[in-house]
Parts: C-alpha cells; structure tokens; sequence
C-alpha cells in the first residue's frame, strides 16, 4: 500500500476552478478516492444529484478529467450498473475502442 | 427469406428483441409485459444473445440503468406497462433530455388508480410529453416492425432519441396471431452491428454527461431538443420506406382505411382499428361512405398530414382510450382537433372517451359512433364530448 507522499505524485483527476465552497471537504475526498485508479486506468465516475454534483459540472464546464454522468438523486448506482452492463457487453462483442481495454 | 410463425405480441417483441441482439436489457417485470424480460432472459441464459441483462429492482432502476448503458454508448432496450412506466417518469424525461436513444416496448394498460391490469391507453398517454418518440401498433406483426424500425429511427443521427413502442395489452399482447418475421440476418443488417453514439462515456475521450443547465444555456438544450423531435418525422419515413422494401410492408405516420370518399370517419389507435375496421367493411357493404384513421405516430405529431387526411369529410370522431381529465376531451381529441383549425376547418368534430381499464369495445358501440356522425351531418345537432359503453 503506497504512503501518503507516493500519492500525491499520482495523476490529478479532478480540477481545480469548480464552484465548492472555500474549505469544503469533499473535493479533497474526491481527489483521494480517485487516487485509488492506476495512472493508467480510465474511469466512470456516477454522482448523485448534489452538492458536489452541481458544483462540479455546470454546463458548459466540467472538473471531471474521467467521464462522469449525472442522471438524478436516488439512483447513482442503478444508472452506474447501467454504464458497466454496457462495458460487458461491449467488450464482449469487441466493440470497445483500443484506448480502452479493462 | 421471411418465415410466417404464430406468436403473441410479447413473444414477438420479445423475438424481435432477440434479432436485434442489444448490448444492455434492464427491466423488471409488470403485467403485462411480464413475458418480454421473462423470455428474453431465456435467451440470455441460454447464450443465444449476447446481451447482459440487468435484473434490476425496480422499474426506476431499470430506466436509470438503461440510461447509464446508453450514456455508454451501449444499444439498449426494455418493456414496461402502466404503473412501471409511471415509476420511469422522472427517468423518462432524463434520459430523452439526454438524448440517448433506447427502445422501451409499452404493452398499454391502464394506469392505477384504482389499480386495473387490462388494456387501455392512460400509460403511454400521460408520458406522452416526456419527450420520447411513440409508435403505436395494432397487432403483434405492427408490434414487431415498429421495434426494427425503432432502432434506426432513434439512432439516427438527426433524431438522437429514445422510442417507445406501443401495443395493446392482453388484446395484442397476449393473443397469438400469424405474422412475418424477418431472418436474424435481415435484422442484423437493418439495424446494423453498432450503435453509433457521437457522446459515449466509455468513447475515444473522456466526457461529462448530465450537466446542471442553468437559464444560460437550458433554453437551448431544449429547443434542440424540440428540433430533434421534428427531423424524426422525415426520419421516421425514411426508415419506413427502407422497411417497406425489405418487408413490402409500408408504414407511415397513420394508417387511412377507406378514406377517399369517406365523409364520416373515425380517428383512433391501436387494437380498436381492427374492430373499427370491420364496421367499416359492413357500413360500405350497406353504401355508407365510412373510414378510419389508425395513428401509428403519436410522437412526433402528424398534425399537417392528418388535417391533410381529414379535409374532405364532414364528420370525425376522436376515440381516446384515456381520459386526460382536463374537462375538455381526451389527449387524442386535443391535440387532432388542434391540427385541424385553420387547415381543414368547418368539421364536425368529435370525441370518444372509450375502453378504460379494459372494458370491451364492441361492433355496436363503433356503429353507434359512425350513426351519431351521421345524425350530426344530417341535423347539425351532436354532443361534442362522448363517453362510449359506459353505463350513467
């Protein structure tokens, strides 16, 4: 398990510039759990309607780095089951692109 | 070769969806569309699609799931009735915003409450301005077709939208009728191998979906949404014409049965067409000059053709198989009535609200509704909002 010094060298998922208040917690917390993902990796990232959800993605920008979707409130995870159904399913036809592979 | 088989609507839905081979199916079970996700997981578990199916616990997930497939870039279908449909509502209107095509097969039935399980049309009338695209069909072979050519019209680059497919339940939905069904091959190359998403969250770069749209921008997304809306009509011909070819079966946006001379004539959808039809047959044999419009398009809104249809008799009635409780007619009788001011105008015009929660639509009732049109034409005398086999 690496230390808190080797990850913060790791690639910064999520940007700066959004609208989360001054001293708010969460963008740190996403920053950290995206340092779980491989340097390598890509992710879908599906957020709840919130907060952090409307600071984050206002059209037209966006802080996420990782595709994102935001659908409604009580159902991240549905819509999320959704999305990796669709991976399955894609890689198992070879529909998937090169650039993405696990 | 096309082969003839016998099927009830859901099983040709259901075989229909299996041709089709869709990378996601999300959907939890409803009377009565119940056998659409209960067969077509048969094939799943049996290997003979490719498709991941989502056992999902509700009918919120299974839309909310079917709308993260397609973000995906995944090509996605379901089935749903009544009260399921009703628990998509806010997802409907999600995911149509979101322009992601899907294909969602509606075996209509009645909307609770009080709770009902027979066939009427309040379901997919009431979802009717959540922004999908409707097709509506009379039997189980209409059933099938609409949902080929559901795919490519959804897909379709201009329209970008998802469609509902719509048949009767229990009359269409369980009842076996003899139909055509194209080889897998035919279907295969009709909608082709991939859906081709311009967005996708699993695409060449990495993107955001599902934005918070402020007055800034929202207005816009909106009425571009609208214009899709519109181009679907020219789409939804194109596909048809295609379909025609292969098949020789033609579709448009309704279906007009003995209309040319007709001066009374009915407007109405789904499975009533085919009894109406019978009376129609028996009302000519006697020289009455009667027809029918059957609506296979109600989303987008034919409004042009079917004033265009219509300018020529003296009578129409409306039957709408859902009552919109605006005190006012049915949702059928609005919006026929609205496309006819200023382009076929001088009518009379009427509506009947008919069938709720499955009560039978007779021979009788469709005569008494062609008689009251032309005791209107002849006294000038009529009652512009009807309730039909309704005891008062």
């Amino acid at each position: 398990m690496p230390n808190l010094k080797e990850l913060s060298k790791k690639k910064v998922r999520f940007t700066g510039g959004h609208r989360m208040c001054a001293g708010c917690g969460a963008p740190m917390v996403v920053n950290w759990i995206l340092k779980a993902l491989d340097d390598d990796e890509r992710a879908v990232i599906s957020n709840a309607t919130g907060c952090l959800e409307v600071s984050t993605c206002l059209y037209p920008y966006t802080s996420w780095k990782d595709s994102w979707v935001h659908t409604a409130f009580e159902n991240a995870a549905a819509t999320c089951s959704g999305t990796e159904a669709a991976f399955k399913a894609l890689k198992k036809k070879d529909l998937l692109m090169e650039s993405i592979s696990s | 070769m096309a082969k003839r088989v016998s099927l009830s609507g859901n099983e040709a839905v259901a075989f229909g969806m299996k041709q089709i081979n869709p990378d996601v199916v999300a959907a939890f079970p409803i009377t009565p569309s119940t056998e659409v996700p209960q067969y077509f997981s048969q094939f799943v578990a049996n290997g003979e699609v490719d498709t991941e199916f989502v056992a999902v616990e509700s009918e919120h997930s299974a839309m909310s799931a079917c709308i993260g497939a397609a973000a995906a870039g995944g090509r996605v279908m379901t089935a749903t009735a009544s009260a399921g449909l009703a628990l998509m509502w806010e997802m409907l209107y999600v995911g149509a915003s979101m322009r992601l095509p899907m294909v969602l097969a509606v075996t209509n039935r009645a909307l609770s409450g009080p709770i009902n399980i027979h066939n009427d049309h309040s379901d997919t009338m009431g979802a009717r301005d959540s922004g999908w695209i409707q097709l509506y069909g009379e039997s189980a072979q209409e059933a099938y077709d609409n949902l080929i050519q559901a795919i490519r019209i959804g897909e379709h680059k201009d329209v970008q939208l998802p469609v509902m497919v719509c048949y009767d339940g229990f009359i269409t939905s369980h009842a076996v009728e003899n139909l055509e069904m194209l080889d897998d091959e035919e279907v295969k190359k009709f909608v082709g191998v991939k859906r081709e998403a311009p967005f996708a969250l699993i695409g060449q770069d990495p993107v955001s979906m599902g934005p918070l749209d402020l007055p800034n921008h929202y207005f816009e997304h909106k009425r571009l949404q609208a214009e899709a809306m519109k181009n679907a009509k020219k789409v939804i011909l194109e596909i048809a014409a295609e379909y025609e070819k292969l098949t020789g079966r033609k579709y448009g946006f309704f279906e007009e049965y003995k209309m040319e001379d007709a001066e009374a004539a009915i407007v109405v959808i789904n499975s009533t067409a085919g009894t109406a039809k019978f009376v129609v047959d028996n009302l000519r044999a006697q020289g009455k000059k009667v027809g029918l419009i059957k609506i296979r398009v109600f989303r987008p809104f034919p409004a042009e053709e079917l004033a265009e249809a219509l300018k020529n008799v003296k009578a129409v009635a409306v039957m709408d198989k859902a009552d919109s409780f605006s005190a006012a007619g049915g949702p059928l009788f609005a919006e026929v009535r609205s496309a006819m001011y200023g382009r076929a105008d001088g009518k009379i015009v009427t509506n009947y609200i008919y069938g709720l929660g499955g009560r039978d639509v007779t021979t009788t009732q469709i005569e008494k509704v062609y008689a009251d049109l032309f005791n209107a034409i002849e006294t000038g005398k009529y009652e512009v909002y009807n309730y039909l086999g309704v005891r008062e």
